[in-house]
């Protein structure tokens, strides 16, 4: 167990240590920050002035150093749009973002469960085709337009949830419902073809053959041992959703999280604040990764030791 | 090998009329006709393609014609909509119609575009880390996983806000961000087959390992992929409404679905019309190839066509 775990605590440095390199890369090789960041009226001097702040007029070399060593005590440097350092932005925001993606995530697991079990009880009968057309429908849906349909639906003709902003439980409701719903209909589909392949399985026939009452072979036989399949797939779901997928759903319903603080970066040309976010969540995937691996191997003990 | 294994199940799940492989699929001509979600698809993939081919000899306007005194006109069965503009016009007093006909271009040439560049050099990247081994196919696993536990969007913002976000932009950072797919596909597969017979003759002939690839690998892996493709294709054309509706995807004076449904947006308590008909372009868009894509999956694997088949045979009886 402990070796697993080093073995994926390395794995994952890398990942970080590669993000790093990509955004240095980007940031200072390919792109211009200063062309970037200033506006075009901008003086030489000006420009020479902005370069000696950053450190830009130093040699490569020099800067990367200066820029691991910046990274590694998370020292992003100060927002160019705030004028306040970029770390207390990010603990500022980050929160937000934390919440939204733990309701999603729960609410979609929540959703897929029960719909993917009561669909596969009965493959291609009633209940199973109108899951499978509405996750169908569920995959096909751009995520903003969604959000913007519940909007319209919920807040303006309605008028039961807020429009948009972060404040009490009746905020997180759409947010959170709009990003779970791609989650939940990909789950869907896992949760009733696994369980479809199990309730075919012989032990399952054994048990109902003993006179075990259905819902205790389903719920609890049956359904335990889809569990790492599904949970799988659960915590693929987590990890697109913290990796991109709450940038759309935070800017359409303008919830404060670092989502939003990313397009927000991009509009006033912040770099800084921008690849502090790269770096931020490129940290939370690789713990949640991480994580995710040492719940797997708890699970199910036949998951490989080594890390390939 | 997939003949072979589906023969010897049409044998023992059907005693009474051995049923020959075609007879049991029919091909994939008929084999789509008899699925209809799949037909259904197919036929509105070819009506998109055909609308983006001609769209400027289908669309009544200009897409980019600005018509400030003909500005947020209703479609044409509310009160005050016009013959002129089916669908109504937007704030600019642009034809909602034309934008729509306009925009599958975009859609349709993003998807096919990334599809065929990430596929490429995925596939390139199976091969050779799935028939080398050894070193060389621990680097490029190594590599893949690595770029898998990126953030990929994030780091697609970050390259668009580098870089400047248009059309090739937007191609080269989806291509950048899903490539693994097809290489992780091709290298498992690869791995299954260096170990056959055929691969081992041609390996005793004095095939090149070129010709090895091409010839007698590749073929093998073309259900799958195209399977795979189709799925990503639809995942790209969602993704390509996204950064276009961030603002980072195509630019104006270029149309995007995802781009009108964010300049409506400002617009939706007045004029719904606007953030409702790109929408439902994107969602039909993506239904229709994710049917496609359900179907492939069935039709080319030998297993799902078994079960698909001992099925029909349970019910017939």
């Amino acid at each position: 167990m402990s070796r697993f775990v080093i073995n994926r605590l390395w794995q994952g440095v890398i990942v970080v240590l590669s993000v790093v390199v990509v955004v240095f890369i980007l940031t200072r090789l390919i792109g211009d920050p200063v062309r970037v960041m200033l506006p075009l009226e901008a003086t030489a001097e000006q420009r020479a002035a902005f370069e000696a702040q950053l450190g830009l007029d130093r040699p490569i070399f020099e800067q990367f150093l200066t820029y691991v060593r910046d990274v590694a005590v998370l020292d992003f440097g100060e927002s160019l749009w705030q004028r306040r350092p970029v770390l207390e932005i990010i603990v500022e925001r980050a929160p937000a973002t934390l919440v939204l993606t733990f309701a999603a995530i729960a609410l979609a697991v929540t959703l897929a469960v029960p719909l993917g079990v009561i669909a596969a009880l009965r493959p291609e009968g009633i209940v199973d085709r109108i899951v499978v057309v509405i996750s169908l429908l569920g995959l096909s849906i751009p995520q903003f337009w969604l959000g913007l349909l519940f909007i319209v639906l919920f807040s303006l003709t309605l008028g039961w949830l807020p429009t948009s902003g972060a404040g009490g439980l009746d905020h997180l409701v759409l947010p959170a419902l709009t990003l779970a719903l791609p989650a939940m209909t990909r789950l869907v589909m896992v949760v009733r073809s696994t369980m479809i392949d199990e309730l075919n399985a012989q032990y399952v026939k054994v048990l109902r053959a003993k006179g075990m009452l259905p819902w205790r072979v389903i719920g609890v036989h049956a359904l335990r041992n889809s569990a790492v399949p599904i949970l799988t797939i659960a915590g693929w779901e987590l990890i697109r959703i913290v990796s991109g997928y709450t940038v759309v759903v935070e800017t359409v319903f303008a919830w404060p999280g670092l989502g939003l603080t990313a397009i927000q970066a991009i509009e006033r040309q912040d770099l800084i604040l921008l690849q502090a976010i790269v770096f931020v969540t490129a940290i939370m995937v690789v713990v949640l990764n991480l994580m995710l691996d040492i719940v797997y191997k708890a699970i199910d003990p036949r998951i490989e030791m080594s890390a390939k | 090998m997939s003949i072979v294994e589906s023969d010897s199940a049409a044998v023992t799940d059907a005693p009474i009329v051995p049923i020959s492989d075609t007879q049991a699929t029919g091909g994939y001509w008929a084999d789509l006709r008899a699925d209809t979600p799949g037909l259904i698809g197919a036929v509105c993939l070819g009506l998109l393609l055909f609308i983006a081919v001609f769209a400027p000899f289908l669309a009544p306007h200009d897409p980019a014609a600005q018509n400030i005194i003909a500005r947020l006109q209703p479609p044409i069965w509310m009160d005050g909509g016009t013959w002129t503009h089916l669908l109504g016009t937007d704030h600019l007093g642009r034809d909602v119609l034309s934008r729509l006909l306009h925009g599958s271009r975009i859609s349709l040439f993003v998807g096919f575009a990334t599809v065929l560049v990430a596929g490429s050099f995925g596939v390139l990247m199976g091969l050779i880390s799935g028939y080398a081994g050894g070193r060389t196919d621990q680097w490029i696993t190594g590599f893949i996983d690595t770029q898998v536990a990126f953030p990929g969007l994030l780091l697609a913002l970050l390259i668009l806000a580098v870089i400047g976000p248009s059309m090739t932009t937007v191609i080269v950072v989806l291509a950048l961000n899903g490539w693994m797919v097809y290489a992780r596909l091709t290298r498992s597969v690869v791995l299954g087959l260096r170990q056959t017979a055929f691969v081992e003759a041609a390996e005793l002939l004095g095939c090149r390992t070129g010709r090895i690839l091409i010839r007698h690998l590749l073929p093998n892996l073309a259900a799958p992929l195209l399977t795979l493709g189709t799925l990503e294709f639809a995942r790209i054309v969602l993704a390509e409404a996204a950064l276009s509706f961030l603002g980072l995807g195509v630019q104006p004076p270029a149309t995007s679905w995802g781009l009108d449904v964010a300049q409506g947006k400002d617009y939706m308590f007045r004029a719904w019309w606007l953030v409702t008909f790109p929408g439902l372009a994107i969602a039909f868009t993506v239904l229709a190839i994710n049917l496609i894509a359900s179907w492939l999956r069935v039709t080319t694997d030998p297993v799902e066509r078994e079960k698909r088949f001992a099925r029909r045979f349970g019910a017939a009886k």
